[in-house]
């Protein structure tokens, strides 16, 4: 699913954010990425919706490089991937229903899909009775859970969140984790960029770490020892 | 791509309500450049139509020959008649072209009356039809001149010079000022807009980052930018036309004698749609300017 191929990014001369980074993640696996602020794992989420473009190495996303995808693929590449962000990256003026179903809208999907899945996946979060309320009237963590809901509402092939439970209380963050957990058993990859080591040791999945840029550890696919 | 429209006519109509203040600004804008070149539109259709009862007038004479006969008349008269342009021909013979001027300066009949022979030439008197253009007249002044017995083709030429030059002024002015309204309300246009999309421009990048076609993200601000140039060329004509309602008020109240021959019209249909198909267009040609620029400095996928 994701395949990183001796990557290299800077931000400023000299200054490597990643640094020969080369990683397989196969397809429906769990993967958790960690390392400490500045490790470089927000950059690397970056890389693969294609947010920014390597400045070495090959990443191969989906089956598409997308170091070289055409401009015009973008929005299809970045449909087929949910994201939960760091920052939320909500839309202040829109409902959670619209900020939800935006995607959906602007695929052509009636409103009538659009509510019964809105509603769906907002349940899964628990906010199913905030469906009208505009992010600025949430809590952090509700802000939260309403990007979960938008990342998953259109059956990604692959999910990334950047610290998807920094804001929530303890048992919100396992239950947003069972969801993704709930979510990859159907087959979606997911990667979760974060540095919560007590969520990472309770949930027992893969473990990519970095540190100042460099890929420093990877526990390996347990898919892969599995078929071994 | 039905409901790619309604999806773009519906968030423009949003962005345009929740930006209203700023939006107003474009709105007046277009408004006031199309009630500007509205105005100039519609006083010039009334002068020229002021100016068509002018040419009305044009009369012109062909002087014949005095040893012309009776079938050159005729013939000169066949000719006159069959034209299209003519309105109505009479003839003068030598004999009332004397008495005409007898009648018309009575302190030289003495001396008409003392002169052994008539020395004033039988003619026709032509008027011309409505809007008859310079060339049409210049072609049926070399027909006439080409039948024997004509001596001479005699119109005020200075009158047509004068006629046409303050026509293709007005239309030059017409073009003139139209052109800068239009290219202003452009620019205003694409400066609101462009603040616009700056207020904007978080959302923006988050539609980009979930996935947003291009399409999806520029078609709204395009229908934004004509939706903005619509209605404010729809009120700049509904000013216009408040404006010819008062004119027509204060004409009605005028002296007869002043404004005898001008009872104002309103801008044709054809005038008032390419108006307001040039205040969508503005809206248009504004919001691609704003978003091309937008476009590179914001919203890039790189």
């Amino acid at each position: 699913m994701i395949h990183f191929y001796h990557v290299h990014q800077s931000y400023q001369r000299n200054i490597l954010a990643l640094k020969d980074i080369s990683f397989d993640c196969l397809r429906g696996e769990f993967v958790f990425l960690t390392g400490a602020s500045g490790a470089g794992k927000t950059t690397l989420l970056k890389l693969i919706i294609r947010e920014e473009i390597p400045l070495q190495g090959q990443i191969l996303v989906n089956g598409q490089n997308v170091s070289s995808i055409p401009v015009n693929k973008i929005p299809r590449l970045r449909r087929a991937i949910g994201v939960v962000f760091q920052d939320f990256k909500l839309i202040r003026g829109k409902t959670v229903f619209e900020n939800v179903t935006f995607v959906l809208k602007t695929l052509g999907i009636d409103l009538k899909e659009r509510r019964k899945r809105a509603y769906h996946v907002l349940k899964q979060v628990g906010l199913q009775h905030k469906t009208n309320a505009y992010p600025l009237e949430l809590s952090g963590g509700e802000q939260q859970r309403v990007a979960v809901a938008r990342a998953i509402v259109n059956d990604p092939v692959l999910l990334l969140a950047d610290e998807p439970t920094g804001n929530l209380d303890p048992d919100m963050a396992v239950e947003i984790m069972n969801l993704f957990s709930k979510i990859n058993r159907r087959g979606t990859t997911v990667l979760v960029a974060t540095h919560d080591r007590e969520m990472i040791r309770r949930m027992g999945k893969r473990v990519i770490t970095l540190d100042k840029g460099q890929l420093i550890h990877d526990t390996g696919s347990q898919m892969q020892i599995e078929e071994t | 791509m039905l409901r790619y429209l309604i999806f773009a006519v519906w968030e423009a109509a949003i962005s345009l309500w929740r930006s209203r203040v700023l939006n107003l600004l474009a709105v007046g804008t277009i408004m006031f450049a199309m009630f500007i070149l509205g105005s100039f539109v519609l006083v010039g259709i009334n002068l020229q139509k002021i100016t068509v009862n002018w040419r009305d007038q044009i009369q012109f004479n062909v002087f014949l020959a005095d040893d012309i006969d009776q079938s050159q008349i005729e013939a000169v008269r066949g000719t006159i008649e069959g034209s299209m342009l003519v309105k109505s021909a009479q003839f003068i013979s030598k004999h009332r072209a004397l008495e005409l001027f007898g009648q018309d300066f009575p302190t030289y009949q003495t001396t008409v009356n003392a002169l052994e022979k008539n020395p004033f030439p039988a003619s026709f008197q032509v008027s011309l039809i409505r809007g008859t253009e310079r060339a049409q007249f210049d072609e049926l002044r070399v027909v006439i001149l080409s039948r024997e017995g004509v001596e001479e083709v005699y119109y005020d030429e200075e009158i047509f010079k004068r006629l046409d030059f303050f026509i293709r002024l007005i239309r030059l002015a017409g073009w003139f000022f139209g052109s800068i309204m239009v290219t202003s309300s452009i620019f205003s246009i694409s400066n609101v807009l462009k603040l616009t999309f700056f207020t904007r421009r978080e959302e923006v990048d988050i539609m980009k980052l979930v996935g947003a076609s291009r399409a999806y993200i520029r078609g709204p601000f395009i229908v934004e930018g004509i939706l903005i140039g619509l209605l404010g060329s729809l009120l700049g004509v509904s000013l216009v036309y408040l404006g010819h309602l008062l004119l027509q008020t204060y004409v009605a109240d005028a002296e007869p004698f002043l404004m005898a021959s001008l009872e104002p019209v309103f801008l044709p249909m054809s005038w008032v749609f390419i108006l307001v198909l040039a205040g969508s267009l503005s809206g248009f040609l504004g919001s691609l300017f704003s978003l091309h620029q937008f476009l590179e400095e914001h919203i890039s996928y790189q």
